[in-house]
């Protein structure tokens, strides 16, 4: 695993949206406007990346891909502008590259507008998938029986928005649950310019709103919840179109209270930043920027953040 | 296209307000003649507003029209009651009181569009800054007489001399032509086909010729020049109901037809018993379809959601495939090249399209991009029935939500800058590695050049060809060029990337002390394997601890010496306050006593200094042979007191964030006693703040704290280790004195740690690791009891019929009567028995061993009876060697 694999040709024919590993860093999926999903396989002994399958998922530009926890089985989910969410599954009979081998095991399509973003619930919470679209609605769906991954219930569907965006402006959406298993369930969505925190409360059993993340003066593109590392506060970082990377710092009061400070905030990239994300450990934080170029960004002793290396690539 | 051209085309537009119906004021003047008393014509050019104030309420209109005088207009009955401007500032819209169905451009008068809906047909006015009704064919709210033709399908202008009559076709099977020039009245009706009328289309060429295509699978050719009302030519296609029909706008004697079949034909008019082409375009229903305006090309639509883009050239007959595919996201009901533009290139010729599903959106498709429309507008409500191009500028959209609206297409934002170029993901298993596509936003768009077709791979070069078979394509067929996007990796070059050491130290640590071993032991192990790994920094670490340990169990002993020698101190530490001074003895004092001597002046300090490790770690190799106790270097320090440098402070500067320095060098920092205990409370203002943030406070213990107790060194290691990420350090730290020092470390964390270090390794797919580290774990904490039980699983599959043992049935039957017998070793499913030991063949109920090399299993005692006491070295069954 030392030798690092060599960049490769995803074939895909216009804009790779998103990449994901799956639990074990074993398969990548891929996802592009060409409509196509793409999952790769790690050659170990070549440490390069052989094509799995590449199928047209989506009737539409698919944003979003995300690999479940293994524990569930082998799942994949994927997300369109054509306003559906879908769930694949590995079937390990069919060969490599048929087209065949990832079996779509559900079609959700409630959604009124297109969808922005989904992720699947971090794995102690259950098998579940949170949702968001341009109709400004957070849905969140579970899989009540582990026997029959083809039903999904919708069991929450939480108003983000008041109404629906006004459709000649532009607008994003993204959400973010929360990793750590010593806090409640809750996840942060981000509406257009407003993110805010979502917890579930535990006496009604449904979603409430808790703090706005503050001081964003543009779309947000992205949000991310850091794991917790034994950290008794959580980190959040948001991209923001406004040019800032913000990260802030939720304080859990007691009863769901909340107190939220902004950590620091970088406008490294010149330009709109399009996300952000957290390593497994939630100690470093990558941001991708219109400048093509990716920050990581550390945390030294005194918590400040410092951007401790710029990526770019070179064709 | 440039903006001067732009410009004259919208002049007509601009020019609009004085003369409406600029092609003929003679024809307005006739039936301003006829049908009005006051009959001043110029008042034809009044706004909508002024229509308005008769029927509307609405306040604005009125207010605008009083000047008016709004009986001189009211020849008609007008609908126009609702229209109302928006101020939005690329659109101008229309609200009609009916859903409109259909909606046709004049060919010879600019900005006249038709509009019709159910039992309404309205002549409307698109101008620049606003749309106005310019009077009602057939009113919608008028009486009976209009109710005849029931629902509009499609409308039509004439080209020409008869540029001034408009077609209408109906769902009930008839085709009514009027003529502007003679008011509201029917000039001619043909009603020979059966049922609805799907389509109608005049002959841009020969322009008396109108054609139909109806639902009853006949198109009709139909001449205007006679009085006979009999279809001058019936064309049976075959029996699917055509959809839609259109003349070429090149040749007048051929038209296209596409039907519910899916199929395109060709038809020339000399000949018009069989199809001059066929083409199998859509697989279910084809919807629509246009030829391009200056080109040779033919784009259709269909319920596959799919664009197909036909080469109709000369020299294309044989071709089957379409020459561009775009897919879109929902049936298309409208497809409309922009029209005006000339510049002579289906890649560069915008194609407005419209769907039939719950999405009113109209997308602007560039053949140069196949999967990101250029523009996506949301304008309606309702579902858009009518698409037309007032000017490359200005598309026309017609709704079921009863607007017209005319939207400026150049203000779009490109939906490809509302996506991201770039896509970045951390590797699941490796610490701080990162994949990433960095892409070009425009690498996508295709340009004319085209390279000649490879054979086609349409996935990537790792697959063997022969996996997938290449497809067949036409040799007149070209790939594009485009240049596909690479993603990359990148490893960041930090200690914790490296996934051979993680391996080796997850593998190797202690995490438990085992029997024979010592807390003491257990840490210098650990050094020793940290230091085999190259981890320098977590060796010393380790040997700190371990020495703080020491002298934490020796203080007890040495207690009663404190006094005396705090009297024996020298000048230079007086000035201290006396817990800095105890501090300082206690090291002192507990070295002392374990050197077995008392040193009077007490110089003695643990070297930790970043610039010796090296060598501390060498000599360590050398004796780490197990016996822990000697392990910590004491070296004697009485020169001077710079050499009082404490490793914990010392690692937690020189290992901190190599960017940060802190004022003045490390050296000046340890000059004096007193001066490393200011900086011991700056440097822990990093830890102090997250002890701060803790919702419980970590307890203080009661005597003073000295900087190298245990427990402050045990929650500044792991504190450190978590900003650095090193779950493994923090995890073990946490397994060792989570349960031993708990003011050190809190529940939460340590479960938060454990959990995470867990996590790694089962994504790095080390299971023993993983699970020995929840043994340990489920010992210190309920939580990894619980994950142990509920999250291990065996699924055993039955060697018969290749299914999982599930055994739902007799388990049921076995919590009903316990007596039965229940487990795994046979299939409830086929009913047999699974193989039995591999020793003595007895079936293997309850606890049994299984050999990991080749599956094989076999009871606890005969296996051991096998391997240990027969000393053997492979499998009893298959001979594979499992012990080495």
């Amino acid at each position: 695993m030392k030798d690092t694999v060599k960049p490769f040709l995803t074939h895909h024919e216009d804009l790779v949206l998103d990449v994901q590993y799956d639990y074990y860093g074993r398969q990548l999926a891929t996802c592009s406007a060409d409509q196509h999903l793409k999952v790769f396989d790690l050659d170990a002994e070549s440490s390069s990346w052989i094509l799995n399958d590449s199928w047209k998922a989506h009737d539409s530009t698919i944003v979003k891909v995300d690999f479940a926890n293994p524990e569930f089985g082998h799942l994949l989910l994927s997300i369109s502008y054509d306003r559906t969410l879908k769930i694949w599954e590995e079937r390990f009979e069919e060969p490599a590259g048929s087209g065949r081998r990832w079996r779509r095991l559900c079609t959700i399509a409630d959604s009124h507008g297109p969808l922005y973003d989904a992720c699947f619930m971090p794995s102690h919470l259950g098998l579940g998938v949170g949702t968001i679209g341009s109709d400004g609605k957070l849905r969140i769906y579970c899989s009540l029986d582990p026997a029959n991954l083809k039903s999904w219930t919708l069991v929450h569907e939480i108003d983000v928005l008041n109404s629906s965006v006004a459709s000649h402006l532009q607008s994003d959406f993204s959400l973010s649950w929360c990793p750590s298993r010593f806090s409640g369930e809750k996840l942060v969505v981000s509406a257009l310019d407003q993110a805010y925190i979502y917890y579930k409360d535990e006496a009604d059993n449904k979603f409430h709103q808790g703090v706005v993340l503050p001081e964003h003066n543009g779309l947000i593109r992205s949000v991310s919840w850091a794991p917790s590392m034994g950290r008794s506060y959580h980190l959040i970082a948001t991209a923001c179109k406004d040019g800032f990377m913000r990260i802030f710092k939720l304080v859990e009061k007691r009863d769901n209270e909340f107190e939220i400070d902004l950590l620091a905030s970088f406008n490294d990239h010149r330009g709109e930043v399009w996300k952000v994300s957290w390593n497994l450990t939630g100690t470093i934080l990558s941001s991708c920027g219109d400048d093509g170029q990716i920050r990581l960004y550390k945390s030294n002793y005194a918590n400040n953040f410092q951007c401790m290396s710029v990526i770019s690539a070179h064709s | 296209m440039s903006h001067e051209s732009e410009k004259s085309l919208d002049r007509p537009a601009e020019r609009a307000p004085d003369r409406p119906l600029s092609s003929s004021p003679s024809a307005m003047f006739v039936m301003d003649h006829h049908r009005r008393s006051s009959g001043q014509f110029s008042r034809m050019a009044f706004n909508i507003y002024g229509l308005s104030t008769n029927t509307s309420p609405n306040p604005s209109s009125s207010s605008v029209s009083h000047a008016v005088p709004a009986s001189s207009l009211s020849i008609l009955p007008s609908s126009a009651s609702v229209s109302k401007h928006h101020a939005e500032s690329n659109k101008t819209r229309l609200h009609t009181v009916n859903e409109i169905l259909t909606c046709a451009k004049s060919n010879e008068t600019p900005n006249l569009f038709v509009v019709g809906g159910p039992k309404a047909l309205q002549l409307v006015k698109v101008a620049a800054s606003e749309i106005s009704v310019e009077y009602d064919l057939v009113a919608p709210n008028a009486g009976s007489r209009s109710n005849k033709y029931g629902l509009v399908a499609d409308a039509k202008f004439g080209y020409q001399q008869y540029g001034r009559n408009i077609a209408i076709s109906t769902l009930s099977g008839s085709i009514h032509v009027y003529n502007l020039d003679r008011g509201t009245r029917v000039r001619s009706t043909f009603s020979d086909h059966q049922r609805a009328v799907n389509s109608i289309d005049f002959n841009p060429l020969s322009p008396h010729t109108l054609l139909s295509g109806s639902q009853d699978g006949k198109m009709k050719i139909w001449d205007l020049r006679t009085k006979n009302t009999k279809a001058q030519l019936t064309i049976r296609g075959n029996s699917d109901a055509v959809r839609c029909v259109q003349f070429s706008p090149r040749t007048a004697r051929n038209f296209c037809s596409i039907a519910d079949s899916g199929v395109i034909q060709k038809w020339d008019l000399r000949k018009p018993s069989a199809f001059e082409r066929k083409l199998n375009a859509h697989t279910g229903p084809g919807l629509t379809l246009d030829w391009h305006p200056e080109l040779d090309y033919l784009i259709s639509g269909g319920r596959d959601k799919q664009l197909q883009v036909w080469n109709m050239g000369p020299g294309s007959d044989h071709q089957r495939e379409p020459d561009h595919v775009i897919n879109t996201a929902g049936a298309v009901s409208k497809a409309s090249w922009c029209r005006g533009r000339g510049n002579g290139s289906v890649l560069t010729t915008d194609v407005a399209t419209c769907f039939l599903n719950d999405d009113p959106c109209i997308q602007i498709w560039s053949l140069a991009r196949k999967h990101v429309p250029k523009n996506v507008i949301e304008l309606h409500t309702n579902q858009v029935t009518g698409l037309v191009w007032k000017t490359p500028r200005y598309l026309v959209s017609a709704s079921k939500d009863k607007t017209l609206v005319q939207h400026d297409v150049s203000t779009e934002p490109r939906l490809v800058d509302t996506l991201p170029t770039m896509a970045a993901a951390w590797d699941s298993q490796a610490g701080a590695r990162l994949t990433f596509v960095s892409q070009d936003r425009n690498q996508f768009e295709e340009t004319e050049e085209l390279v000649p077709s490879e054979p086609y791979h349409p996935t990537s070069p790792n697959l063997v060809a022969k996996a997938r078979p290449a497809l067949p394509r036409q040799p007149s067929q070209f790939q594009r060029a485009v240049r596909s996007p690479y993603a990359l990796q990148a490893d960041i070059p930090i200690p914790d990337n490296d996934t051979d050491v993680f391996r080796f130290l997850s593998s190797n640590y202690l995490v438990q002390v085992p029997d024979g071993m010592d807390l003491l032991q257990v840490c210098d192990y650990n050094a020793s394997v940290a230091a085999a790994a190259g981890r320098y920094r977590d060796c010393q670490v380790w040997k700190t601890i371990e020495g703080s340990i020491l002298w934490e169990e020796n203080d007890k002993v040495v207690q009663g010496l404190q006094e005396f020698h705090l009297e024996e101190r020298d000048g230079a530490v007086r000035t201290e306050s006396r817990s800095s001074l105890n501090n300082s003895d206690h090291l002192s004092t507990s070295v002392d006593s374990y050197d077995g001597g008392l040193n009077r002046d007490g110089r003695f300090g643990l070297t930790a200094n970043a610039n010796e490790n090296e060598n501390a770690i060498v000599d360590d190799d050398d004796e780490c042979s197990g016996h822990a106790t000697r392990a910590i270097e004491i070296k004697r320090a009485s020169d001077s007191l710079a050499r009082h440098t404490f490793s914990f402070t010392g690692t937690s500067v020189d290992l901190d964030n190599e960017k940060l320095q802190l004022s003045g060098s490390p050296h000046s920092k340890y000059r004096s006693k007193k001066l490393s205990m200011t900086q011991m409370a700056s440097l822990s203002s990093s830890p102090a703040k997250s002890l701060r943030l803790l919702p419980k406070e970590v307890p203080v213990s009661k005597e003073p704290a000295t900087p190298w107790n245990p427990v402050d060194l045990v929650r500044q290691a792991a504190v450190y280790s978590s900003t650095q990420g090193d779950a493994t350090m923090c995890a073990t730290l946490a397994l060792l004195f989570g349960k031993r020092y708990p003011q050190a470390l809190s529940e939460l964390e340590c479960q938060d740690w454990i959990l995470t270090y867990h996590d790694l390794l089962q994504r790095r797919c080390l299971f023993a690791v993983s699970a020995n580290v929840l043994k340990t774990a489920a010992m210190q904490y309920e939580l990894f009891t619980k994950i142990g039980q509920s999250q291990t699983s065996f699924r055993l599959f039955c060697q018969h019929c290749n299914t999982p043992i599930l055994n739902e049935h007799s388990k049921n039957m076995w919590l009903q009567d316990p007596e039965i017998e229940f487990g795994f070793w046979y299939c409830d499913r086929c009913g047999k028995t699974q193989g039995g030991c591999i020793y003595c063949n007895e079936p293997a109920k309850g606890a049994c061993v299984v050999l990991e090399r080749c599956g094989h299993k076999g009871h606890f005692g005969c296996l051991r009876t096998w391997f240990v006491d027969n000393m053997e070295d492979c499998c009893p069954g298959c001979g594979t060697e499992c012990v080495r």
